[in-house]
């Protein structure tokens, strides 16, 4: 086989690498982000069980994949204060193979204190990141939602 | 179907798929969707015409490989230079419009309450379409000395005299 003929094949070959780990890598992650939105047990719950005490909030998925390779997926949530420093954070990370779906439940602890500042009118927020890697975590996609926590609750 | 035939139909297939689809297709879709796009901090306007320029580029470097011996160094040259128009091409599809974010996009949107970012990471196609385009590179050369050892071997032939 001339020089040429084998650079010929490896071209061909590099593309349709492309296309298809493009097309699936696509395919996987819209399916999980589709998955985990129209679950149908997404919720966010705030709870302050006496007043004047702590709080919490939390945040329970059921993320699905759909698509035909395996996806490693990242759930975070944060409350920040006005200032953007965080009061509290929590994650998971989750490993689903094509077809798979596994629940995750986020949990975040707000200090009466913290509570109080939020009641008395800070601007706090609260952020929810979903982390998507695929094709063994060489392609992703972030997102990221930021609300006001007087949106939230 | 000869080398030229073969070029002026290629040609106005990547001038229809990549100048007039992209020129056309905006007008079929409402301008509220535009405005959409345009917050998220992408620029489609821009996008469209770099793609329809590629298109246009593309369309010439097409009819001029036609039209040239593939022994002349205008062929090597407008090969090359389709390479090169390949790789920009990927660049800005993956970067949507903007090439030099290498395939790392960020999409911003107002939410009710909040925003919304998205990050796309699609440095692996990018990666991909520079070893691509490399291999074409090296391919494309290859072409040429073979196509030159060609007509030198049709040469010498030509000029022997027969026995």
């Amino acid at each position: 086989m001339k020089a040429v003929q084998v650079v010929g094949v490896l071209i061909t070959l590099v593309q349709l690498g492309s296309i298809v780990g493009f097309g699936l890598s696509l395919h996987t992650m819209a399916g999980v982000v589709m998955g985990t939105i129209s679950g149908g047990e997404m919720g966010i719950e705030m709870n302050v069980e006496e007043v004047g005490g702590p709080g919490s909030m939390e945040l329970n998925l059921s993320p699905q994949n759909p698509g035909f390779l395996e996806a490693t997926a990242t759930f975070e949530i944060m409350i920040l204060d006005d200032l953007g420093a965080p009061l509290d954070a929590d994650y998971e990370t989750v490993i689903l193979s094509p077809g798979d779906s596994q629940p995750v439940n986020l949990r975040l602890e707000i200090s009466a204190s913290d509570i109080m500042r939020i009641v008395e009118g800070m601007e706090a927020s609260v952020e929810v990141t979903i982390s998507l890697r695929t094709l063994y975590d060489l392609v992703g996609i972030t997102n990221t939602i930021k609300l006001e926590v007087g949106e939230t609750i | 179907m000869s080398r030229r035939t073969s070029a002026v139909l290629s040609a106005l297939f990547t001038l229809v798929i990549f100048v007039g689809l992209p020129l056309y297709a905006p007008s079929q879709i409402p301008e509220e969707y535009f405005e959409m796009i345009s917050e998220t901090g992408v620029d489609l306007n821009a996008f469209i015409y770099q793609i329809a320029t590629i298109g246009l580029i593309a369309s010439v470097l097409t009819l001029v490989k036609g039209f040239v011996p593939m022994t002349s160094y205008i062929y090597l040259l407008a090969s090359l230079s389709s390479n090169a128009m390949m790789l920009y091409f990927n660049l800005v599809t993956f970067s949507v419009g903007d090439f030099a974010k290498f395939g790392q996009v960020t999409v911003t949107t107002d939410i009710p309450g909040g925003v919304n970012t998205m990050l796309l990471d699609m440095r692996l196609f990018i990666q991909l379409a520079f070893l691509a385009v490399g291999l074409q590179v090296i391919y494309t050369v290859l072409e040429f000395i073979n196509a030159r050892k060609e007509e030198a071997k049709a040469g010498i032939e030509a000029s022997t005299p027969p026995k």
